[in-house]
């Protein structure tokens, strides 16, 4: 289970280039926040000698200076406002960082989207709600803390050996144990947060499913079973992460131990050595006041890179969700007359799958109208999808207008397609916002539109007409209204080409009557492919069945 | 965005994580023990080392030797039993609050649900819950250890130094009283980052669910970018509390100086204080001391950290809705409405008054006409799912909301407009956990009319994705029926059972519904329900006839 889960490892490296590619303003601003860093472990070294000077001058007799003491300690103070100054300095830049990383992922997704429908939508909405902060901690917190940590405890192990040799070579000879130690942790952290995440992106995906179904399962007697899941889905993702989170705790548990004994250590051969008179107070204190100092940058190294474990799993989610550099290049012009040959035509249900319907062949001029009709699941929907571009097309040939649709601009498709889909988008908004979603309209237009398509009955009851809140997903709305606004945002854009999959379905008889009527005059002007089980808004046209695909025995 | 800010509220969400207290005790102690020992440490070696300068002979100086070694070892395991039960607790009360937040979100009424925002939900359910379990990790335990090493470390340290002690006990005084200063204002910084982030996450949501249409729609770069807008909300939210934290770090940083100053000074102005008088003393006062003011700074961090906390919990309390307690068990007979008002919403304008009807048992009556005029809302009120505005509503001569909650739903069946199918296999969709056999399942199945469409895609074991991708719209909602209909309720209220199904496969789900012999009020279009219905009332214009 656990080879199905994991993927090779990424190294340093690679996470390096990830950086560079997708977040790349945000890395750029990277060596700032580590010299920043730098400057505040300075500070702090600063101020652990200036505090050994301080505990020398309280104890040598005389006292060369009767303030002496009094002076140090201001110097003391003023070390230490500096160093809090610092880091809140270091703080804010890391916090801009993070939020540069943070937009840069947002539109990176943005972009991933807007080729493909996500599989897992669930998980998508969490990379970008999400995923997205976490890098941004990443990028700003664990990655100069990681690359500069160790360089950081060398720089102070460098001033111990500047204060006193020895004391430094006894502090090295300790805390060299804790490289390979913590080298070998690390790497398994990173295998342990892969896991973690593919787990958290079923965990969303289901809680988001047992979110939205949760009055349902209340009326099927079934919450119980909802309630399992969540505990079962938190309870695989909480065993994940609990590993990972062992592993930096021993991590710690390591550095901790080995930087105490090193402290210890130099305390003890120091104290030796004051004893026999061979060395001065003042580099002692220094020595051991710096040991202290030495594990502190390596120490935060680790600390930021278990929290931003979950910032580099989902950048390896990103690199693996964006676009490909080369996808924009889909740019054919579009067509200005839409007429329709398909020979031979084989529609998949997916991108690349297998087709779903026996091949299919027909001609339609254009501005005139095609029905299409069969049995549920025999690639209606499907045909539709593929008119209005979507990669679907699996053999044979399709051509609206003598291109094909799946090379077309997708920002000049807009302007030449409009769809109506089964159960059409809504968004969280008001009706007007939904009228005119993607091409701005005027209110008097859009309201022509709204009645045209028998919505006037709506507009009387909605309490603030054409500025009443559908709800999200529409939900304030019943299914007939749906397809009654959709429609009107497709009259509202003016299209060449015209898909409606089973408008019908949710409307009663004699609302489907007015809306005939009403309009005839605007399906007449343009080509119009219409999917319908028995109550077509189209009349006389072109009719085509569709067969689904023979099933191979 | 928030009135007053109510502090009990992160204490009740945390104990809902039943936290084990014999834990909680461990890591607080530990946590305080390895915080004293870290001090400890850093004093006596420099009590040693200046005690050494004055070269007293190996066997004075032998027991704070040995005493500098000692705490060397001990202090690395006291931190790691804090941190790994502090780790621990959190995790408890993970799976626990995320079931409360499914309970709470499950005692709505279907309007307050539709009205909801999904995206935000899903934030509460699990990035909230998440940011919960940091509650025992980063907030309360190291808070608690270091009130407690502070306490304990100052009135040590007044017994050795006056100065020094009481300085260090007068800067935690002062550090307290800033924090319960600012805390307000951070705490409602972080409840505003909560909610635009929840925002934000609703419309990722939405761009998740609907990439496809919005693109052809050429609407998705501008629901990214309001999602951005709302990210960048959130962002600047945290940048005004980090900035009220900061200015706490300077503050705390100038009390540490300020306490170094005031622990020299003051020991020329009180004198050597109490026991050690000795030089040595002096100095490993002094520095531990200054060890003493970086836990103040770590009470500021852990501030910081109960206000991403308190965020969490605000966002987490409060969303249940009152269920009727009744007691009495349901049982099969007439449904009977008497005198309904109908309205859409929680408060909106009424859409029928004064309904009445009865369906008697074995009979299907239908609701048919204009779309949007309150047939779904009464279907949801005969479901209870909805509360009764006016007038009262009957089962078998009991009150609705006389009866007990688990008998109502085996005796009522519910079908919305839209079903939520869950991702999975067909098998645990239809079953949902309730204990129904796998003869049973195919025999509901073949009812209505998806057996054989399902039995070259895998049968039973055929895997469907999430909202029933794979499936035709009439495929996805007779298998709503299907999972409907296997606990054979004695009385259904159906929400456009045959929407999207074409007319013979619509007659073999009619079949279906007749063969259970249950009671049915359907709201529906479809002119062949309305021919197969026993009576048919024509809901229209706030009446029904």
């Amino acid at each position: 289970m656990a080879a199905v889960e994991t993927q090779a490892r990424p190294t340093a490296r690679d996470a390096r280039r990830l950086r560079a590619e997708l977040v790349p303003g945000a890395s750029g601003r990277i060596r700032t926040i580590e010299v920043l860093d730098a400057l505040g472990v300075a500070l702090g070294a600063a101020a652990a000698l200036a505090l050994a000077a301080l505990a020398t001058t309280l104890l040598s007799r005389p006292v060369p200076l009767l303030h002496a003491p009094g002076a140090w300690s201001v110097v003391v103070a003023v070390l230490l406002v500096a160093r809090g100054a610092l880091g809140v300095a270091s703080s804010q830049v890391a916090a801009s960082t993070a939020g540069r990383a943070e937009d840069e992922a947002r539109t990176v997704l943005a972009a991933a989207i807007r080729l493909a429908q996500p599989a897992r939508p669930g998980a998508f909405a969490s990379l970008h709600a999400t995923g997205s902060a976490e890098i941004g901690r990443y990028v700003a917190r664990a990655v100069p803390a990681r690359e500069a940590g160790p360089l950081l405890s060398l720089g102070v192990l460098v001033l111990v050996a500047v204060v006193d040799p020895i004391s430094a070579l006894v502090a090295a000879v300790v805390l060299s144990i804790a490289v390979p130690v913590l080298a070998t942790v690390g790497r398994a952290a990173a295998a342990e947060s892969a896991v973690g995440l593919s787990r958290l992106s079923s965990l969303t995906s289901r809680a988001l499913e047992l979110i939205d179904g949760a009055v349902e399962l209340r009326a099927l007697g079934a919450l119980a079973r909802g309630r399992e899941e969540l505990t079962a889905a938190t309870e695989r993702m909480a065993s994940s992460t609990m590993r990972s989170i062992r592993i930096g705790l021993r991590s710690s548990y390591a550095l901790d131990f080995l930087a105490g004994i090193a402290v210890g250590l130099v305390a003890m051969t120091d104290g030796f050595r004051l004893l026999g008179g061979s060395m001065g107070l003042f580099h002692a204190l220094g020595a051991v006041l710096l040991t202290v100092e030495v594990a502190a940058p390596l120490r935060r190294a680790g600390s930021e890179f278990h929290a931003g474990a979950d910032g580099l799993a989902a950048l390896e989610m990103l690199g693996s969700v964006r676009a490909p550099a080369d996808s924009a290049a889909a740019g054919a012009a579009v067509p200005s007359a839409c007429s329709i040959d398909a020979v031979g035509l084989l529609v998949s249900a997916v991108p690349g799958g297998a087709a779903i319907a026996a091949p299919i062949s027909v001609s339609v001029r254009a501005s005139s109208g095609l029905l299409l009709t069969g049995p549920s699941g025999s690639g209606k929907t499907t045909l539709l999808r593929a008119l209005s571009g979507e990669p679907l097309v699996a053999g044979g040939e399709l051509h609206v207008g003598g291109t094909a649709p799946a090379l077309w601009n997708p920002r000049l498709r807009c302007d030449l397609v409009a769809m109506v889909d089964q159960r059409p988008l809504v968004v969280a908004g008001s009706i007007y916002d939904n009228l005119v979603l993607g091409r701005p309209a005027s209110r008097t237009d859009a309201r022509e539109a709204a009645l045209a398509c028998m919505l006037g009955g709506l507009l009387d009851r909605a309490p603030e007409d054409l500025d009443t809140q559908v709800g999200e997903d529409g939900r304030l709305l019943s299914a007939g209204e749906r397809v009654r606004v959709a429609l009107a945002r497709a009259m509202l854009r003016e299209p060449r080409l015209l898909l409606l999959d089973e408008v019908g379905a949710h409307l009663d008889g004699a609302t489907l009557d007015a809306l005939r009527m009403s309009l005839a005059a605007f399906l007449s002007g343009r080509t119009v492919v219409e999917a319908a089980h028995g109550r077509p808004l189209l009349a006389d046209a072109q009719a085509l069945e569709l067969v689904p695909a023979a099933v191979p025995t | 965005m928030t009135q007053g800010v109510d502090h009990s509220i992160l204490r009740t969400v945390a104990e809902r994580g039943a936290p084990s207290r014999r834990r909680l005790i461990r890591a607080v102690a530990a946590g305080a023990g390895a915080q004293i020992a870290g001090i400890v440490l850093v004093g006596a070696a420099t009590a040693l080392l200046c005690w050494s300068s004055q070269r007293p002979g190996l066997g004075a100086v032998a027991g704070i030797l040995i005493l500098v070694e000692l705490v060397a070892f001990l202090r690395p395991p006291l931190r790691h039993t804090e941190r790994v039960a502090s780790h621990d607790l959190g995790l408890e009360g993970l799976a626990g609050w995320r079931r409360w937040l499914l309970d709470a979100v499950a005692t709505w009424s279907p309007g307050r649900l539709a009205a909801a925002r999904t995206g935000d939900l899903l934030t509460r359910c699990i990035d909230d819950t998440d940011r919960l379990q940091d509650y025992w990790v980063r907030a309360d335990v190291p808070f608690r250890s270091t009130a407690v090493a502070i306490g304990v470390g100052a009135v040590a340290l007044a017994l050795l130094e006056v100065a020094a002690g009481a300085a260090i006990l007068a800067a935690a005084a002062l550090t307290l009283g800033l924090l319960r200063i600012v805390r307000e204002r951070a705490l409602r910084c972080a409840v505003d980052e909560a909610a635009h982030r929840g925002r934000a996450a609703s419309i990722s949501v939405e761009l998740a669910h609907g990439a496809a249409a919005l693109e052809l729609l050429g609407a998705a770069g501008r629901l990214a970018a309001e999602s951005d807008a709302a990210a960048a909300a959130a962002r600047e939210a945290r940048r005004t509390r980090e900035r009220i934290i900061a200015r706490l770090h300077i503050a705390v940083a100038l009390l540490a100086g300020l306490v170094v100053i005031a622990a020299v000074s003051g020991r020329h102005a009180i004198g050597w204080g109490f026991a050690v008088g000795h030089p040595a003393g002096i100095a490993g006062v002094v520095v531990a001391a200054l060890a003493a003011t970086s836990l103040l700074d770590g009470w500021v961090q852990d501030l910081d950290a109960s206000c991403d906390v308190f965020g969490a919990a605000v966002r987490l309390a409060g969303l249940e809705e009152p269920l009727p307690a009744g007691t009495a068990t349901a049982i099969a007979g007439p449904l009977r409405l008497d005198s309904v008002d109908v309205a859409a919403a929680q408060d909106g304008p009424t859409l029928l008054r004064g309904v009445s009807l009865v369906v008697a048992p074995g009979a299907s009556i239908a609701l048919a006409g204009p779309t949007g005029e309150g047939k779904s809302s009464l279907l949801a009120i005969a479901a209870r799912l909805e509360p009764v505005r006016a007038g009262s509503v009957t089962l078998a001569g009991l009150t609705l909301s006389s009866l007990e909650e688990d008998s109502l739903r085996r005796q009522v069946g519910w079908l919305p407009a839209v079903s939520s199918l869950l991702e999975g296999r067909i098998r645990d969709i239809v079953d949902l956990g309730r204990g129904f056999d796998d003869e049973a399942i195919l025999a509901v199945l073949d009812h209505v009319g998806l057996a054989s469409v399902l039995a070259p895609r895998g049968g039973l074991d055929a895997v469907v994705g999430s909202r029933g991708l794979g499936l035709s719209g009439g495929e996805r909602r007779r298998l709503a029926l299907a999972r409907l209909l296997i606990a054979r309720p004695g009385l259904l209220l159906l929400d456009e059972p045959t929407a999207g199904v074409d007319e013979q496969t619509g007659a073999g789900v009619l079949a279906a519904i007749d063969a259970t012999g249950a009671a049915s009020l359907v709201a529906t279009h479809d002119d062949d329900v309305l021919r197969w219905a026993d009576v048919t009332c024509w809901v229209a214009e706030g009446r029904v006839s």
